[in-house]
């Protein structure tokens, strides 16, 4: 049983690396590449479709995030942002508190607007929302 | 630029967004403030009386941008800006252009655009974008800053994935520098040759930016290059050190041509929350005598020009190299440790204390809150090299500190 547990928390950073998911206002396939240059504002459509990034303020599954597809921790993230805003090259993402402020955000938006991107560690999928399926 | 121009430029920017009605596509405003205070030992470093403590280098800027369409984005900042005798807090344009995504890949952005050049340039205003209080002053001296922040003209970008080999970036960037008369080399310039309508004319400037970066994001190299060819006009006879028997007011084209090519080359490695980076420049400044000169005054004196192709015989490259590492924490504290060396003539000695200066420096930066931001830097130099004439005097000694603090607010 001990080493059962050892087990399951030597696994663990792999299951939170697995469990971050990707949600859209609209039906959008990804792939890992795409997902960095859209946070790290240096992509703004997709097949013509612009894409709006929305992110969490902080928590475990930003961290997740960062780790994963940004490779920046939330300092390094956040002096980026500083660099694209101040030079006016990109507007930095929406950021939001909650997992849930976010499902809100994307729920509510028109798909005139272009496409809503958001990220969670949530197991269920958010109603309304899509999920996005992120090739490596 | 006039304050007419900028506030025409503020209200259009805002009335544009207004047109459109999308959430996310109404401008922007951000902006910045910051306080910096600095003292140095031995001699005034980057602005005068430092030595005595100053106050006198303050920073706001307001920043408006937005997007009528995903492709397309405009962006402009006005800067108010004090660095000692430099700027009088005059409202100036920081920056301000159009940008359209040609593809996904590729962009181009017209107007008064940053000037990119190595890792730090075109960010070197940004404080909230880094660790350090000043950005590298062995390969970029703030008393440059009016050479080195933008250019009007066109920058191309772009970006390709290389699959499991990363990622390349380039730019290639091509206009003119609009250089500001209190800019301290045209100031010096007039004083030295009591020629109060010296001017320098950045009439084009050009060069490319490349970069790659590791699958993983840890491991970056860059190179950089770029060009400028100007002309320096001057009304006197000081300027030929006594070698002409005539006096001759040399105007634009006709007198000085300036070239400046610079090149800086740099590598970063992150490890978490710990960088690595090095940069290396080699700075190859030119002034030669036109052929309008040389004729002009060849047919004056009734002889040959005498004084040769080059001012100052053409040994004027410098070069700066640095090595910086930082720890930048998730949480509020971070800092900066690095060496760097200048070489000021790379003919001379570079043991010869007033033409070399190595530098120890110690940053520290906390984030008070999202938005406020506190500094403390602490320079040891060894060596007299500085960029500015006033502070080169070889009477002072070699071993000196400069201290700052910067306190800055950004929204």
């Amino acid at each position: 049983m001990a080493k059962l547990l050892v087990l399951l928390l030597l696994l663990s950073p792999l299951y939170g690396a697995e469990s971050l998911c990707f949600y859209a206002s609209s039906p959008l396939h990804l792939d890992k590449n795409q997902v960095r240059d859209i946070y790290l504002g240096k992509l703004f459509q997709v097949k013509k479709i612009p894409i709006r990034p929305v992110v969490l303020f902080e928590g475990e599954a930003h961290k997740v995030f960062l780790k994963n597809y940004i490779f920046k921790n939330s300092s390094q993230f956040k002096r980026h942002w500083k660099k694209m805003l101040f030079t006016g090259k990109a507007s930095p993402p929406i950021s939001v508190d909650q997992e849930t402020e976010g499902y809100k955000l994307l729920s509510s938006k028109d798909s005139k607007e272009g496409i809503w991107l958001f990220y969670s560690m949530g197991k269920e999928k958010p109603e309304g929302l899509f999920q996005v399926d992120v090739t490596p | 630029m006039s304050k007419i121009w900028i506030r025409f430029l503020l209200v259009m920017g805002l009335a544009l967004g207004s047109l459109y009605s999308s959430e996310w596509l109404r401008p922007e405003l951000h902006g910045f403030i910051s306080q910096t205070f600095l003292k140095s030992t031995k001699r005034d470093y980057l602005i005068k009386e430092s030595s005595k403590g100053s106050i006198n280098y303050s920073e706001m800027g307001l920043n408006i941008s937005g997007s009528p369409e995903p492709r397309y984005r405009y962006s402009l900042q006005v800067l108010f800006r004090e660095f000692g005798e430099e700027g009088g807090f005059e409202p100036t344009l920081d920056f301000g252009f159009f940008d359209a995504r040609l593809t996904d890949q590729i962009g181009v952005r017209v107007g008064k655009v940053r000037f990119p050049l190595g890792i730090q340039n075109e960010y070197r205003d940004v404080d909230a974008g880094r660790i350090t209080l000043l950005p590298q002053q062995s390969i970029y001296p703030e008393s440059f800053r009016p050479l080195m922040i933008n250019i009007q003209g066109l920058d191309l970008y772009g970006h390709q994935h290389l699959g499991n080999f990363g990622e390349a970036n380039f730019r290639l960037f091509g206009g003119s520098i609009d250089i500001r008369d209190d800019f301290f080399f045209t100031t010096t310039m007039r004083n030295s040759f009591n020629s109060p309508s010296s001017e320098i004319d950045g009439r084009r400037v050009g060069g490319a930016w490349m970069g790659w970066e590791s699958l993983d994001g840890n491991f970056s190299a860059y190179a950089s290059f770029a060009a400028l060819r100007g002309f320096i006009s001057v009304e006197s006879t000081d300027l030929f050190n006594g070698g002409l028997p005539i006096a001759i007011p040399i105007s634009m084209d006709k007198g000085l041509r300036l070239d400046v090519d610079t090149f800086i080359y740099g590598i970063e490695h992150h490890m978490n929350d710990w960088s690595l980076r090095a940069e290396y420049n080699h700075f190859q400044p030119s002034t030669e005598y036109t052929e309008e000169l040389k004729s002009t005054v060849s047919s004056m004196i009734g002889a040959a020009f005498p004084l040769g192709t080059e001012v100052n015989g053409g040994s004027d490259d410098s070069y700066g190299w640095y090595l910086e590492l930082t720890y930048d924490h998730p949480g509020p504290l971070s800092g900066a440790l690095s060496y760097s060396d200048y070489v000021a003539n790379t003919t001379k000695s570079s043991s010869d204390p007033g033409n070399h200066r190595e530098a120890m420096t110690f940053s520290l930066r906390y984030d008070i809150s999202e938005n406020l931001i506190g500094k403390a830097e602490f320079h040891r130099f060894d060596g007299r090299a500085v960029f500015k004439g006033f502070a080169t005097n070889t009477n002072q000694d070699r071993i000196w500190t400069l201290s700052a603090l910067r306190l800055t607010y950004s929204f």
